[in-house]
């Protein structure tokens, strides 16, 4: 080796605390091309391998040769605190820039702009947002010694993971000057990804590590039912050694497994999507220190955490693809001698992972209603264009973020504009990665059934060229888990599915001007209740069977309803008993009727259809639903006590809104609604 | 966008992109600059090598050595607020590029703006255009010369250039447009703000349309800026016909007797009704007179012979 891999080899050891470390192969190589060559590299290794030395001690060298800071771009929090501990090894001064700490800001820039900072990390967000742009990129990009992408394959719209914040860093690499090295890396790519990031980075040298994981015994299991795969985590997950992680396809989902494992007596913990970042923190140090069996979440932690000390992976779904799946359950056997990686594959999940391919993209329809208003009217802010636009809010705000990187849209504040450049929808484009998500579907779905050696089949899914036979799955050993939960354990997930209750919030704000007069102040519904989630096995299905296939309510839903209407005892306790009229048949007045008989109070018929409106479902935005469903029904019977508001379905909660507020304007005390199952928030 | 590293280095040293305080070259200076490095057998990329050594060469000015030295830290944010433009759908093109209209270098030399910014199709950059200017303030019969000169211009499979202000220019730019001619509008200022417009907006629809300006697409109007936009009109036209001019003043004045003394592009002035008070001058001053708008076909023969394009059209 030369000079300067001898002092690299030095801050090796610096770093990892041992004198007689030595570099992997690949990871020298790498810090030349960024160090000495000044080119750009991207690193494809399996987390673990160490590619954060590669960065840091690239920073070390470059810094002593005169170069300006380095900068890390990633997603992990996580990996930023532990971070932020590993520079000072190296002497290495560092900070990060986030949306918590916008107070230190100033200091931070005067730092590099004094030269006085080595490493800044900053997470990918802050590229789009607004003051970022304005006031900390003019400091930065100009002088920046080593631009670093961590998680690069976000970059890829191939990927499934791909985030339109990562198109910016795109930009970026393209705007430094020449002889800026950039060095992207990541654990989960396979050719195409890596074909892709390299089109958007521009030439980069590829090293790429196989990506086997010694410890890791890979399981399969194939279990129908909700019940049955929860039934299967009480039993087994006492049973297993350590801490873990257990994956669910959507937030719903999660939540619901995470509350089943407490109610079990399992330490369990849900991270999602929505769970605040000191949340998060709390979960992931508790997980570090042992105190949490397992952590039940959603996508959202696959990047966002890095524990070596993880001892099995459960998926309680079948992700969309092998690469989150290897993603995902390499999260698992890192630093440990033994791990499990269980896929529990349930008959739901190829419809949420249709649901997840068919809505990646907005509707040529939609994105040419969008386009056209902004055409006509420029600078639209979102509650203008909802008006317009018959779409839910958080779809259409993904939809104008996916326009805005096609710079078909741009924003300015909180007002959008059409862009000069002529857009077209690209047609073919997203035919092409709607194919290829269903490649993936499809090898998951090879995944599940294969004889094979399950570690070879990933390794292949993301082109591995060293992958072979590991010798510890279940299918190299013949060792199988336990295939089935005791009955009575399944018939305890059962009920539990079945009680599992769901609240519904009042609406507080009317979403604009509607043809009826109601007041939100003095007519906003009470809390009520859901008896089901659509989509759940149980009631939801007997709701569905009730409504689409039998044309009645099968007597156990009365039954649960009667019963959740006991425990819930809402005070002031309701007097009477209204539902809301159905545009066909007496299914829920009837199913109602029954409710109150069981109760002992009144059933009264309040409402009465004006006009025809169309199936709520059929609107997607909250301006849409309200208008819809205002002036379709008017009151003409009213008791003044408090009052139970039946329906059979709840989704945007227009229905009950608008109608609980004309009952309190009659004259009606509180309005309590009751729905037999919660439509909302399919599929995420 | 992408771009070439020649390109980049265009941008960071003559524009104001990335921030307003930034020093940056004129044409002249930037010309001077091409100059000295093409002398020395490099590219205008070699401006951001440490070995080159591009301010140290003899032959650059202080101004222009003190502008390289700030380059490094000062090129990738001019690159981003060019990608931030690009994202309104505002291109670039820059004097080094393959695209750029190259009769602006042949006419303007030293004068030719270095960087374009435009929006549209900037295929219709072809040279082959006729410009149609004029004053703002344009009687009935001017108008109606205006619009007619512009149907003239689509009938002979020419664009329309011209200058999008009032009058004359919009009137003619406008008439093209209906009949599905194509418009190259040359704007002296606020590229910015007329992008926000719902007519040009849906005027870019067919890409028969294409806005171009050598100010920064925020700056506002100044009296310089309009006749560099004038320079630019006839630069890029075949020819360029004055429908209505004031005798001495006024910028359409000035930018005609500009043009004739500069010989850029061949300059023709209306010289029966509709005409304005300094037309008789204008000829005078070697303007080719026009009084039948059928005889620019003829004009446009002599002036650029048959090129080979023209074989392949007719």
């Amino acid at each position: 080796m030369d000079a300067p891999a001898d002092l690299a080899v030095e801050h090796l050891r610096a770093l990892t605390g041992r004198p007689d470390a030595e570099f992997r192969p690949g990871q020298w190589e790498a810090i030349r091309t960024v160090v000495e060559d000044r080119r750009r590299a991207l690193v494809v290794q399996r987390t673990g391998w160490g590619k954060s030395a590669v960065y840091l001690i690239a920073t070390r060298l470059l810094r002593d040769a005169g170069a300006g800071p380095t900068v890390i771009v990633s997603p992990l929090l996580a990996l930023m605190r532990n971070q932020l501990v590993m520079t000072e090894r190296l002497g290495l001064s560092a900070h990060t820039v986030n949306s918590t700490n916008r107070e230190e800001w100033d200091a931070v820039f005067e730092r590099i702009e004094g030269d006085e900072l080595d490493l800044l990390l900053i997470s990918p967000e802050r590229l789009s947002n607004d003051i970022f742009q304005r006031d900390v990129r003019p400091h930065l990009f100009g002088q920046v010694g080593l631009l670093v992408i961590d998680e690069v394959h976000c970059i890829s719209d191939w990927g499934h993971d791909f985030r339109p914040d990562y198109r910016r860093l795109q930009e970026i690499a393209a705007a430094l000057p020449r002889g800026s090295p950039v060095l992207g890396t990541t654990a989960t790519a396979n050719d195409r990804v890596v074909a892709d990031v390299r089109a958007q980075l521009g030439d980069v040298d590829v090293y790429r590590g196989p990506l086997e994981r010694e410890s890791l015994s890979l399981h399969v299991l194939d279990m129908a039912h909700k019940a049955e795969r929860m039934a299967w985590l009480a039993e087994n997950i006492p049973r297993l050694p350590g801490s873990g992680i257990v994956y669910c396809l959507t937030i719903h989902d999660a939540e619901a497994v995470g509350e089943w494992l407490s109610s079990v007596g399992i330490s369990a913990a849900v991270y999602t999507g929505p769970t605040p970042h000191e949340e998060r923190v709390a979960v992931e140090e508790a997980l570090t220190d042992g105190d949490l069996k397992v952590v039940v979440a959603t996508s959202a932690l696959a990047m966002g955490y890095d524990n070596p000390r993880i001892e099995f992976v459960i998926h309680y779904q079948t992700p969309g693809s092998p690469i989150a799946y290897y993603q995902q359950v390499g999260r698992a056997g890192r630093a440990v001698d033994q791990s499990f990686g269980v896929l529990l594959a349930g008959w739901e999940d190829e419809d949420v992972q249709d649901w997840f391919i068919e809505t990646a993209f907005p509707t040529e329809a939609h994105t040419t209603r969008v386009l056209d208003s902004l055409q006509e009217t420029p600078g639209m802010r979102l509650g203008e264009l909802e008006e317009v636009v018959n779409l839910r809010r958080s779809r259409l705000d993904g939809m104008l973020k996916i326009l805005e990187v096609e710079r078909a849209v741009y924003r300015e504040g909180s007002r959008w504009f059409r862009s000069a450049e002529r857009w077209t929808y690209p047609v073919e484009r997203i035919a092409a990665v709607t194919a290829h998500r269903r490649a993936e579907q499809a090898a998951m779905r090879e995944y599940v059934r294969t004889d094979a050696c399950l570690m070879e089949f990933l390794r292949r899914q993301l082109d591995d060229s060293g992958a072979a036979r590991c010798g510890r799955c279940a299918n190299c050993t013949g060792r199988q888990l336990p295939q089935q939960a005791a009955p009575e354990v399944v018939e305890a997930a059962l009920a539990r599915l079945r009680r599992r209750q769901y609240l519904i919030e009042p609406r507080l704000r009317l979403p604009g001007p509607l043809d009826v007069d109601i007041d939100l102040k003095t007519g906003r519904l009470e809390v009520g209740r859901s008896l089901s989630r659509w989509g759940d096995p149980g009631l939801a299905e007997l709701v569905r069977r009730g409504k689409y296939e039998d044309g009645r309510f099968d007597g156990q839903l009365v039954e649960a309803t009667v019963a959740m209407i006991r425990e819930w005892a809402p005070e002031p306790h309701p007097t009477w008993i209204t539902w809301v009229p159905s545009t066909r048949g007496e299914l829920i007045a009837d199913f109602a009727r029954s409710v109150a008989a069981d109760l002992g109070l009144p059933a009264v018929d309040a409402f009465r259809r004006v006009r025809q409106s169309h199936p709520q479902k059929t609107m997607e935005n909250s301006t849409q639903q309200a208008r819809n469903v205002a002036g379709a029904v008017e009151v003409i019977l009213v008791r003044d006590g408090p009052v139970f508001l039946i329906d059979d379905m709840v989704d945007s909660r227009w229905t009950l809104t608008v109608l609980g507020a004309q009952l309190r304007s009659a004259g009606s005390g509180p309005v309590y609604p009751v729905a037999l199952t919660d439509t909302s928030n399919r599929g995420q | 966008m992408m771009f070439t590293d020649d390109a980049k280095a265009v941008i960071a040293l003559t524009t104001r992109l990335g921030s307003s305080r930034r020093p940056s070259l004129s044409p002249g200076k930037w010309h001077r600059l091409a100059t000295v490095l093409r002398d020395e057998g490099l590219t205008p990329a070699a401006v951001f090598d440490d070995e080159s050594s591009a301010s140290e060469l003899p032959g650059v000015p202080s101004d222009v050595a003190q502008a390289i030295e700030t380059l490094r830290s000062a090129a990738a944010e001019a690159i981003l607020e060019a990608d931030e433009l690009g994202r309104k759908g505002i291109w670039m093109l820059t004097i080094v590029d393959a695209g750029y209209p190259s009769q602006l270098r042949d006419r303007l030399d030293s004068n030719a703006p270095p960087v374009l910014f435009g929006v549209g199709n900037k295929e219709l950059l072809t040279g082959n255009g006729i410009g149609i200017v004029g004053s703002r303030d344009v009687d009935e019969a001017g108008a109606e010369v205006a619009k007619a000169a512009a149907r003239e211009a689509v009938k002979l499979g020419r664009s329309v250039v011209s200058g999008g202000a009032r009058g004359i220019d919009q009137l003619a730019m406008n008439a093209a447009y209906r009949v599905g001619g194509s418009v190259v509008g040359v704007l002296a200022d606020s590229l910015l703000a007329r992008i926000r417009k719902p007519d040009v907006l849906s005027a870019l629809d067919g890409g028969q349309t294409c806005l171009i300006s050598q100010q920064s697409p925020s700056a506002g109007f100044t009296p310089a800026s309009a006749m560099g936009r004038n320079k630019l009109i006839y630069a890029l036209s075949a020819l360029t016909l004055v429908v209505a001019t004031a005798e001495g003043s006024g910028g359409t004045w000035a930018g005609a007797t500009e043009a004739l003394r500069a010989h850029n592009g061949i300059v023709a002035v209306w010289r029966t009704a509709g005409e304005g008070a300094g037309n008789t001058a204008l000829q005078g001053l070697g303007a080719a007179p026009v009084v039948d708008l059928e005889s620019l076909e003829g004009l446009l023969d002599s002036v650029d012979g048959p090129t080979s394009e023209q074989l392949s059209l007719y």
